[in-house]
């Protein structure tokens, strides 16, 4: 066992508590501590549905439609604005506009729902056309994943990201995405593993995170290991014979099952190296999170977010911890669309959101969405919900120190993003994005912190591969200029895909547009 | 109309019998088993992955052999794990929650794709902790599971028992060694007897041999050996493993006989409900519900029992109708329904004192697609829904293809003027005013506006909440000229004696069984089943057993 904070991540995913030594518990570090040097991180913040209220010249979302300072930060307190509550970390943010999801027009399909939600994350086409069949064939890794490739150690045992859920509902991490529209089932992935897989999702419930984060650091040793504790020592032996008879098993198959098995082979050789050796001890900024330290929820009522605000804070701490740790270098804060959200931290027990949803396929929050007329300050003041937990997860990143003193925001970039650009027309252009951090590197952020950034001209809107390869070299887990699919919406479309959904975007972009231009003008 | 089918299609009913896929030499009683399977085997000729040429009334000729799509490695899904984990330790042992589940939508509806149950980083941690979950309570269980006394012979004796179960006929010398290893090696540590045995169990969960579905390479063909056959058969019907009697004759099964022995033994067994229950929910789109999945200000009764209620009421429709060897006619016709206290007032009728059998009204419930479970699914979280049950119909019925709603459809239909309190009726014509929408919507909403006398839960309404009344009847776009009916049961009836839907169901079938998509290669064997349905007269016992037959099922081409 070489990361006592792998192990606990290991040992709590059951959701069962199993006390390992305490002594065990500080020694599974990263040279990173031994040496000062903080090691960089990504962070994505993602939320659904992309800008909740107006779009392009009606926008409410950005502060300004040109590049340069955001106002003051008594300007943008000003409720009218979506990201108001951002005014409070005026100093750390960059919001961009005219980044756009050129990759998703390649698939050829009408609503964008679903080919946003599979190429937002991984700028990847599927092959199919046919809506179901495209949903069915999953692109490669999202760049969470493709950044831990990048930013964890040749060698580690870290998990390479992790997909903390920031909101309650069944459909926050249900695997298994059905026709049906509505209730328990309805799900869209966004993130994705290697080759497609399913991401390292975590639980909902903040209390089970900390015990796979975290294990039971608090919890001194059992003098008399359980047998679970004693399987648990065995586990690199027993991976090694799995290893044994998968090569057994391996020379019987055709080429394409063993690259099957082999994808399957080459995890279970990392799960084993995670179970030997251990490593150095851990930052003194390390603080894991308790669990009496979550605010109160109702374990039993889930719905129309009632617990959500709790449950985000809780989660944030958990991330902005397992960074401080080093147990983690990236991880995805993941807002999910559920059922029928009422934001009760932002509308107390008044939410507009509320309520019957009779009459109003999918509930009264997706009705609001669709029809904006209706109530746009209400969906605006939804929106402030995202702002005030992004701003609470950047102070929070900002109040952590670092391994070397620094704050844990100098050495974390984080991308807020979502899956469509104006979630009411399903369009994916102009997708929200906000970044910060990574003020250790002056590099990153050339033009400084505070600003807007957006296209002098409708031509050189940028893709959201620009955005994730920029983000990639930031925090150096790249040094391409490309990320996901390269050449131009045409090419990566192919001869007789339906490019109709260009219709509806001002006419100005087409099958020519190149899905890459090179850095962004931060 | 069916039974018109029948008579015309009687010479296809006589190929069904014999397949038509695989031509084996003559057979003769004085003919060993062995020698059957091996005469069957030197039989096939390369393998083709165009489709066969047709006769001129567009059958396939299907007199020449063929091989079907590759079969891929597939790791076995959630539900088979569960149904695996309670075969193998005869229901003493709970199967562990943390056993990864399928990721992403199949692509054809059917959950056991070799796709969507590939291990990711966090999968394959979670299979190590679920053997361990397992292994902890088989340990603990040791006692239960073997008589013997505590020790090494005995630790082998499990191994023999309960490894050749979950390997599923795959136990060697390598594993039984491997196995061993395992428990030698906690006992070198310091470990008692049950430490070993968990020890064991952790490794013989984890070893691929019970975690895929694997077949040895076959480069341009050949039949599957006894235990390949065994373990589809068993995936097929019981979605886990063998059992030993399945085993012991698993050498003999290339014998067309054996095979339908078998097949029919395992169909008829308690252990094929997981698996059948499984092909009519996801082949009908029909989800297991749970609590929470409706808005509880409109439909404050739907608690976990209910749902737990509505979905045991499903499952014992079906299988029903399998066990009674009821057709697919009946399947769609039906005027049984299971009922429980729970689930009678959504039925409208008095309340049971448990699970019982009744009759409905058969004015108003016709089969599967009145099921509260289908029409609760195909519905919003407080409204039925007209677009979601033609949508269902219109492509697991009648195997449509549809295409996607425009990126501002809900824009524009949130912008379009309505009537005031519309009925479904009148927001489907609201819809189909723009011909983009109309394109779908004219083959999707008659469909399902014949269901509009359910509500989002399943139970009868004659009328809107408004007042207004409810129109089931219409006219839909089908193959072969417009369908009209003049309400849902009419519909269900139309669409029973319906050959394309009779084909579709043969196509969905083979889907499941062969968990992909059909390729062109694949239309003897969909010929094939869809003939037996002819043949018996739309029988789903028949249909199922019919797929075992098929040459896609019983070989492999990797080539």
């Amino acid at each position: 066992m070489n990361r006592i904070d792998r192990r606990r991540f290991l040992v709590g995913s059951s959701g069962a508590l199993l006390a390992l030594p305490m002594l065990e518990s500080l020694l599974g570090r990263r040279a990173a501590a031994a040496t000062l040097t903080p090691p960089k991180r990504l962070l994505i913040v993602f939320h659904p549905h992309g800008r909740l209220v107006g779009n392009l010249g009606s926008d409410r979302w950005s502060f300004g439609n040109a590049t340069g300072p955001l106002p003051s930060a008594a300007t943008m307190q000003d409720p009218k604005y979506a990201l108001a509550p951002l005014a409070a970390i005026r100093d750390e943010i960059v919001t961009l506009d005219g980044i756009d999801n050129f990759v998703r027009h390649t698939t050829g399909e009408g609503d964008g729902h679903d080919p946003g939600s599979r190429t937002a994350l991984t700028c990847e086409r599927s092959l199919a056309t046919a809506r179901d069949a495209a949903a069915a064939l999953r692109p490669r890794a999202s760049v969470d994943y493709v950044a831990g490739l990048g930013l964890v150690p040749q060698g580690s045992t870290m998990q390479t990201s992790i997909v903390v859920p920031a909101s309650q509902g069944a459909n926050a991490t249900a695997a298994v995405g059905h026709e049906a529209g509505g209730g328990v089932g309805y799900f869209r992935p966004h993130f994705f593993g290697k080759n497609g897989t399913q991401p390292s999702y975590l639980s909902t419930d903040p209390g089970l995170v900390i015990d796979k984060l975290f294990g039971t650091t608090a919890v001194s040793p059992s003098p008399t290991p359980t047998l679970r504790e004693r399987l648990a020592k065995r586990r690199a032996s027993t991976l090694d014979e799995v290893s044994g008879s998968m090569r057994a098993l391996r020379a019987q198959l055709n080429n394409a099952d063993r690259g099957r098995l082999d994808e399957h082979a080459a995890f279970i050789q990392t799960l084993a190296q995670r179970n030997q050796a251990p490593e150095a001890p851990p930052p003194s900024s390390c603080i894991p999170p308790t669990k009496s330290s979550i605010g109160a929820w109702d374990h039993n009522d889930t719905t129309q977010g009632k617990n959500d605000e709790v449950i985000a804070t809780a989660q944030i701490e958990n991330i902005v911890q397992a960074f401080a740790c080093d147990t983690v270098r990236v991880a995805s804060l993941y807002f999910w669309l559920f059922e029928t959200p009422t934001f009760p931290s932002m509308f107390g027990g008044n939410s507009p959101f509320a309520g019957n949803s009779s009459g109003q396929p999918f509930g009264p929050w997706h009705a609001a969405i669709h029809n904006q007329a209706a109530d746009v300050p209400s969906l605006n003041t939804a929106s402030h919900y995202y702002a005030a937990m992004f701003t609470k997860l950047i102070q929070r990143l900002a109040a952590v120190k670092d391994i070397d003193g620094s704050r844990l925001l100098d050495n974390t970039l984080v991308v807020w993003a979502s899956d469509l650009g104006y979630g009411a027309v399903h369009t994916d252009y102009n997708v929200p994005v906000v970044m910060a951090g990574m003020n250790a590197d002056p590099s990153a952020f050339p033009q400084g912190r505070g600003r807007h950034v957006a296209p002098s001209t409708f031509a050189k809107r940028r893709s959201l591969g620009d955005l994730w390869a920029h983000a990639l070299r930031i925090v150096g887990a790249s040094t391409s200029n490309t990320f996901g699919e390269t050449g131009t919406v045409g090419t990566v479309a192919g001869a007789g895909t339906n490019l109709n959904a260009w219709a509806s975007y001002q006419q100005q972009l087409g099958s020519g547009t190149p899905l890459h231009q090179g850095a962004l003008d931060l | 109309m069916l039974n018109n089918i029948v008579k015309h299609c009687a010479a296809c009913a006589l190929l069904a019998a014999c397949d038509g896929e695989l031509v084996a030499p003559a057979k003769t009683p004085t003919m060993t088993l062995k020698e059957k399977a091996a005469a069957a085997a030197v039989s096939i000729n390369q393998g083709a992955s165009a489709a066969p040429p047709k006769d001129e009334n567009g059958r396939y000729i299907c007199d020449a052999p063929s091989y079907p799509a590759q079969s891929a490695l597939r790791r076995m899904s959630k539900r088979q794990y569960v149904a695996s984990i309670q075969a193998i330790f005869d229901g003493q042992i709970t199967p562990s929650a943390v056993f990864p589940d399928s990721f992403g939508r199949p692509l054809t509806g059917y959950s056991t794709e070799e796709q969507i149950n590939r291990l990711g980083e966090s999968g394959a941690e979670n299979v190590m902790l679920a053997a361990e979950d397992v292994a902890e309570q088989a340990a603990q269980k040791a006692g239960q599971l073997t008589s013997c006394a505590p020790g090494r012979a005995c630790a082998a004796t499990l191994i023999e028992k309960y490894g050749q179960r979950a390997l599923r006929g795959y136990l060697d010398d390598e594993a039984r060694a491997a196995l061993l290893r395992a428990y030698d090696g906690m006992l070198a540590d310091g470990g008692s007897y049950t430490d070993g045995v968990a020890a064991m169990f952790a490794l013989l969960l984890q070893m691929p041999r019970f975690l895929y579905q694997a077949e040895a390479r076959a480069d341009d063909g050949r039949p599957l050996n006894g235990i390949e056959l065994a373990n589809r058969l068993a995936f097929l019907l019981w979605d886990s493993g063998p059992d030993e009697e399945l085993l012991a004759h698993a050498q003999d099964l290339g014998d067309p006989t054996m095979l339908a022995q078998q097949a029919q033994r395992m169909l008829s067994s308690p252990r094929a409900t997981p698996a059948l229950t499984r092909f009519f929910r996801e082949w009908t789109d029909t989800l297991e519900l749970e609590a929470g999945g409706k808005d509880a200000a409109v439909f404050p009764q739907f608690d976990a029992a209910l749902a737990a209620s509505m979905n045991e009421g499903f499952q014992r429709f079906v299988t029903d109708l399998v066990a009674k060897g009821a057709s697919l006619h009946a399947l769609l016709t039906s005027t049984t329904a299971f009922v429980d206290p729970k689930t009678a007032p959504l039925y409208g009728v008095p309340p049971t004192g448990g699970w019982q059998a009744v009759t409905l009204d058969g004015a108003r419930y016709s089969g599967v697609f009145t099921q509260p479970a289908w029409l609760a699914t195909q519905a919003h979280l407080a409204d039925a829904s007209y677009v979601f049950r033609g949508r269902t119909i219109r492509k697991r019925l009648l195997c449509d293809v549809l295409g996607s709603p425009p990126g501002d459809a809900q824009a524009q239909f949130a912008a379009a003027v309505k009537p005031p309190d519309p009925t479904g009726k009148d927001l489907s014509h609201v819809v189909q005013s723009n011909p983009t929408c109309a394109s779908c919507h004219s083959r999707i909403d008659p469909i399902g506006l014949a269901f509009e006398g359910f509500d989002g839960l399943g139970a009868a309404r004659s009328q809107y909440k408004g007042g207004k009344s409810i129109d089931p009847s219409g006219t839909v776009e089908a193959r072969g000229g417009d369908l009209t009916f003049r309400d849902q049961v009419d519909l269900l009836h139309q669409l029973a004696d319906r050959e394309d839907v009779r084909k579709c169901f043969a196509t969905q079938l083979f889907r499941f069984a062969m968990s992909r998509s059909e390729q062109p290669q694949d239309a003897c064997a969909i010929q094939a089943i869809d003939d037996t349905l002819v043949a018996s007269e739309g029988r789903l016992d028949a249909a199922l057993l019919a797929v075992t037959k098929t040459g896609a099922f019983t070989t492999r081409r990797d080539e």
